[in-house]
């Protein structure tokens, strides 16, 4: 009879036991339940928040784009006439460097209006990805410092125009950084179209990077290059595997 | 009831080898600590068996393999109770359980000496050490309740351990409080009492081979 006593209450013992056990679980479900709504939301916000960058970032850049078509290129033509009103006026050696001015002066409008079509979003928009990518590595093959290969695969075809925009400044940016940190003397553009994917390819032979090390630094510090990269990629949901090790080059693929 | 016994040595074995899971995956000592501890379990279990059934009834020996469980127990309460020392994230329950042993060397050695004896259970230890594994179990429930990251309970072993450890101590207490007794009284009672502690004991064991089985790499 005891020993009967005995199951009872261990029944009942275990009963309390798998009570709390079950809380445990359930409370842990709700927990993780909550922890992802929390995090979708975070993932929204952040989201909405590089969108709003990114649309500031490029009204800003809209707006030094037509200054420097409005105000620059006249003033830069003002001062090229001005230069050619008082060229035949002159002595011979003064002219001569009047003349290297104007070819100077020349230089830079073409520059600025260059420099106007990239920071353009309009004219970004309207020739599209591809092109605007040609153009803008056009100018850097122009600086004769680096040779510049840049191919295209498949059936090139256009991408909705925010994305297209967002890609284009990513791609600025990791040429910029070729061009600035790199040391390298030669860079590789690649285009592949493929069932409704873009992928880009952007690598070069410089000095390239412990990946590890510049991620670990980039997580620590605001605004870097490399967290723009990133951020902008998650924009456009787009993957970005970047690919480096010290003194072998680096290449930086995205997919969209 | 000879099946029952043996199969509860069996899951002990099983328990042991998915432990050495902890090995494979570079788990924290502990756990590896825990591997070692299984396997004296094991080797316990069989000896406290070989005791029973083979020295007490056929030599010179005439005591049964209380006296072994009594340590056997003692150790197994101490060897928990640094489980949970070591995956315990407060300094203060820390500091708890280190209070808590001593207490509980001390009241086990009190029962030893003075209340049970050496040649049956010290049961009053026992409740205690039981009671102490329930407050510590819960006390890791709470610690994973109120972790500010999410932890998934299947493939967290401290869980299962804590989990197996409740079950079997809230399964045996009863049991254990009243065995003496019912030894004296009626063995065939006494053996049903047994039976009720050897199936606690193989679910603790279960549950801690599904820990092991269920952990991912640190």
């Amino acid at each position: 009879m005891i020993w009967a006593a005995v199951l009872f209450g261990t029944i009942l013992l275990l009963t309390l036991g798998a009570v709390i056990i079950s809380f445990v679980f359930l409370y842990q479900r709700k927990k993780y339940r909550h922890n992802q709504e929390v995090t979708q939301i975070r993932e929204n916000f952040a989201r909405e928040m590089l969108h709003s960058k990114t649309e500031i970032q490029e009204q800003t850049l809209q707006h030094i784009a037509s200054e420097i078509h409005d105000n620059f290129n006249p003033t830069l033509s003002v001062i090229n006439l001005n230069l050619a009103s008082v060229l035949p006026s002159v002595d011979e050696p003064v002219k001569e460097t009047i003349a290297d001015t104007k070819s100077l002066v020349k230089q830079l409008m073409a520059e600025m209006r260059a420099l106007s079509a990239t920071l353009n979003t309009d004219q970004l928009s309207r020739i599209g990805f591809s092109k605007a990518l040609e153009q803008y590595t056009d100018r850097i093959r122009k600086s004769g410092f680096f040779e510049l290969i840049i191919t295209s695969e498949g059936e090139p075809f256009r991408l909705p125009s925010n994305k297209e925009i967002i890609l284009f400044r990513m791609c600025q940016e990791i040429l910029n950084n070729i061009v600035k940190h790199s040391g390298a003397t030669q860079i590789t553009v690649q285009n592949r179209f493929s069932l409704g994917h873009l992928q880009v390819t952007i690598s070069d032979n410089g000095k390239g990077f412990d990946t590890r090390k510049i991620i670990s630094e980039t997580t620590q510090q605001d605004g870097s290059g490399l967290r723009n990269l990133r951020n902008r990629a998650l924009a456009i949901e787009a993957d970005l595997d970047i690919q480096s090790s010290e003194g072998q080059g680096t290449s930086i693929n995205i997919l969209i | 009831m000879k099946w029952i016994i043996y199969l509860s040595v069996f899951t002990v074995l099983i328990a042991y080898l998915s432990s050495l899971r902890s090995y494979r995956l570079g788990l924290i000592p502990v756990f590896r600590n825990f591997s070692v501890f299984l396997l004296l379990v094991l080797l316990g279990e069989i000896f406290g068996i070989a005791w029973s059934r083979y020295l007490y009834r056929h030599t010179v020996f005439t005591r049964g393999n209380q006296w072994f469980y009594i340590w056997f127990h003692f150790l197994q309460f101490l060897f928990y109770l640094y489980f949970f020392y070591s995956v315990s994230k407060s300094r203060r329950w820390k500091r708890w359980i280190s209070i808590v042993v001593l207490l509980f060397v001390l009241f086990s050695l009190t029962d030893y000496t003075f209340l049970h004896g050496p040649w049956q259970l010290n049961t009053w230890a026992e409740m205690l050490g039981s009671l102490l594994m329930v407050i510590c179990s819960i006390a890791y429930y709470r610690q994973l309740l109120m972790a500010h990251v999410y932890v998934p309970l299947r493939n967290d072993t401290p869980f299962w351990v804590a989990t197996g450890v409740l079950i079997y101590n809230l399964g045996s207490i009863l049991g254990t409080l009243l065995i003496n007794t019912m030894y004296r009284h009626s063995e065939k009672e006494a053996g049903n009492i047994h039976l009720i502690i050897l199936i606690s004991a193989i679910l603790m064991y279960l549950t801690f081979t599904t820990g092991f089985l269920c952990r991912k790499k640190q």
